[in-house]
Order: C-alpha cells, then structure tokens, then sequence
C-alpha cells in the first residue's frame, strides 16, 4: 500500500512538473524501499512504459505526435539505449547515484536559463538531432528515467519543432527506447515482482491524476515547483553517493 | 487515420495488461516477467503499423528507422548483450 501511494505521488509529482515519473521514481525506491539503484532503474524504466503509452493515447488521439521524425529519431534512441543499458550495468552504485543527481542539478539549470527559439534562425540540424537522440537514449537507459526534457529541447532547438509536437513525439519516443532497455532487464530479472504492480498501477494513476491537475496550475508556478524538486532530489542523490 | 487506430489499439492493450498484473500479482506471481514481456513489446507492434502505414507512403526514411532498429535490437539480443 505504501509503494502503490508512493509511487501514485511519484507520478503526480513527475506529470505535474513535466518529467513522468522516473525521476522521482529511482529515489524514492533507492532512500525509501531500500532498492539496490541498478534495480530501481530497470524498475523505473519498465513503469515509464506504463505512463509514456497512456500518455501517447492522448497525444494519438488529438494527432499532434509527428510519426515520421518519431520513427526516425526513435531508431537513435534506440542505439543509445542499447549503449546505456551496456554501461549502466557496469557503473558501480554510488558513481551512478552521483551521475543521476548532476543531471537533475543540469535539468534545473536548462529550466531556469531555457531560451525560446528565436523566429530568426529557422535552420533545421537533424544530424545534430540524432546524435542528441542518442546520447538521450543512453542516459534514459542508465538512469532509469524518460530524459524527455533532452528529446523535447533536441526537437525544439535543432528541428523547429512546435513545443507542443515536440512533447506529444518525446512521449512516442520514452515509449520504444524504455521498451529496448526494459526487454534486455526482463530478461535478466533485475526486477522484484511483487512491488511491481503496486508500482506501475500506482505510477499511472498519478500520472493520470497529475495531467487533470496540470491543467489548473499557472506555467510560472510549475516552472518554480520543477526546479525546487529537481534541485532537492538532484541534492540528496549526490549526498547519498557514498 | 492511423493516429485514432493506435489509440483504441494502445487503450485496449492497456486495460488487459492492467488486468492481468493485478491478477499476477494476487494469484500467480511468477507469471510476472511474461505481463512484463508484453509491456516490453508493446511499443515495437505500434513501431510495426507505422512501419506498414509509411511503406504504403513509400517513406524511405521510416523504412530506414526500422530496419535500423529491429537490426540493433537483433544483434543485440542475439550477439551477447541478452547474456
């Protein structure tokens, strides 16, 4: 009951502040469960796949997910993660804890300095996309997380996509690179089964209760609400890497 | 077009396999890696009807992205990655 509560604020929380849930899903399950973190990732990432497919049901239905860069942008993803899954497994617990809390403590900062794209330079960069892709996918996989905010800014920046495309194919694409890494954890049962279920039936209420909630809360606000999170549990995960 | 068909695809996948992992979880937990198994190759069915809606487009770039894929995923699991 505890895991399925913890895990339904896990995705409120993320949804709200436009993360999903893996991000506060791997602490909460390494500091409160006591979950060794190169299972918790695997774990995140199998419940990322639960939230990023119900989240593209909306997307789908309203049509705003562009298919052809979501197929093409996903097959970098894919290569990163496939990367990620390789090197995660081989960084020791405290050098990834300390790597999961910088690339909050980075996420924060791209928040508070983030630019909007300028009308002047119209230029599209997809090779430079790709590579973003990649090294996005890669970090979904040793982490554990969705790092939408990296294909949402790669989108945004480098093919002058509209934000709200660029979300609506960031949650296509969270879906088929965790389902490469997720496959490969599977296989290797790096999960515990029972808190599973609580875990990921928990994690999607959230997040469903999390897009009705978001659409009552002023941007600027949630804005200040991400970088407070982010920061703190950016904080506690390096503070924790012992 | 397509968009409508992959949400009602995803919408039904997803309440079966929200059924079958509360009924896992209650009555038969070692079942649980096969639910998970499902999830996991969820995403690559939808990649698939994209695939064969943008074929039918004659869109090379998606045709590339798939193969691309189901390539990787290929050599990974086959050539060592699995174990």
């Amino acid at each position: 009951m505890l895991l399925f509560l913890g895990s339904y604020f896990a995705g409120m929380l993320g949804t709200v502040i436009g993360l999903g849930g893996g991000v506060i899903l791997v602490p909460l399950l390494t500091h409160v469960f006591a979950v060794d973190i190169h299972q918790a990732v695997a774990m995140s990432l199998i419940s990322i796949l639960m939230t990023s497919i119900a989240g593209s049901v909306q997307f789908l239905k309203q049509e705003i997910v562009d298919l052809d860069n979501a197929m093409f942008l996903a097959s970098a993803t894919v290569i990163g993660a496939i990367l990620g899954v390789q090197i995660g497994q081989s960084i020791p617990a405290a050098f990834l804890s300390m790597l999961f809390g910088l690339v909050l403590l980075l996420m924060a900062f791209l928040m508070i300095y983030k630019k909007k794209s300028t009308a002047v330079d119209q230029k599209k960069y997809p090779r430079a996309a790709y590579v973003v892709m990649i090294f996005s996918g890669a970090l979904s996989a040793i982490l554990g997380i969705g790092a939408g905010a990296f294909k949402v800014l790669a989108m945004d920046q480098l093919l002058r996509m509209p934000l709200k495309k660029s979300t609506a194919t960031s949650n296509l694409m969270i879906g088929m690179t965790a389902s490469s890494s997720a496959l490969y954890f599977i296989a290797q049962r790096k999960f515990q089964s029972e808190m599973m279920m609580p875990l990921m039936i928990g994690v999607l209420a959230g997040a469903l209760t999390g897009s009705r909630l978001v659409k009552h809360l002023p941007e600027k606000y949630l804005r200040v609400l991400f970088v407070i999170v982010v920061t703190f549990i950016g904080l506690q995960m390096i503070g924790k890497a012992k | 077009m397509i968009e409508k068909r992959l949400s009602k695809y995803l919408v039904l996948n997803l309440i079966v396999i929200g059924v079958l992992l509360v009924v896992c979880h209650f009555f038969s937990i070692e079942k649980m890696p096969s639910i998970l198994y499902y999830l996991a190759i969820l995403p690559f069915t939808v990649v698939v009807q994209i695939f064969y809606y943008q074929v039918k487009e004659k869109n090379r770039i998606a045709i590339f992205s798939l193969m691309t894929m189901i390539g990787l995923l290929i050599s990974f699991f086959i050539g060592g990655g699995h174990g």
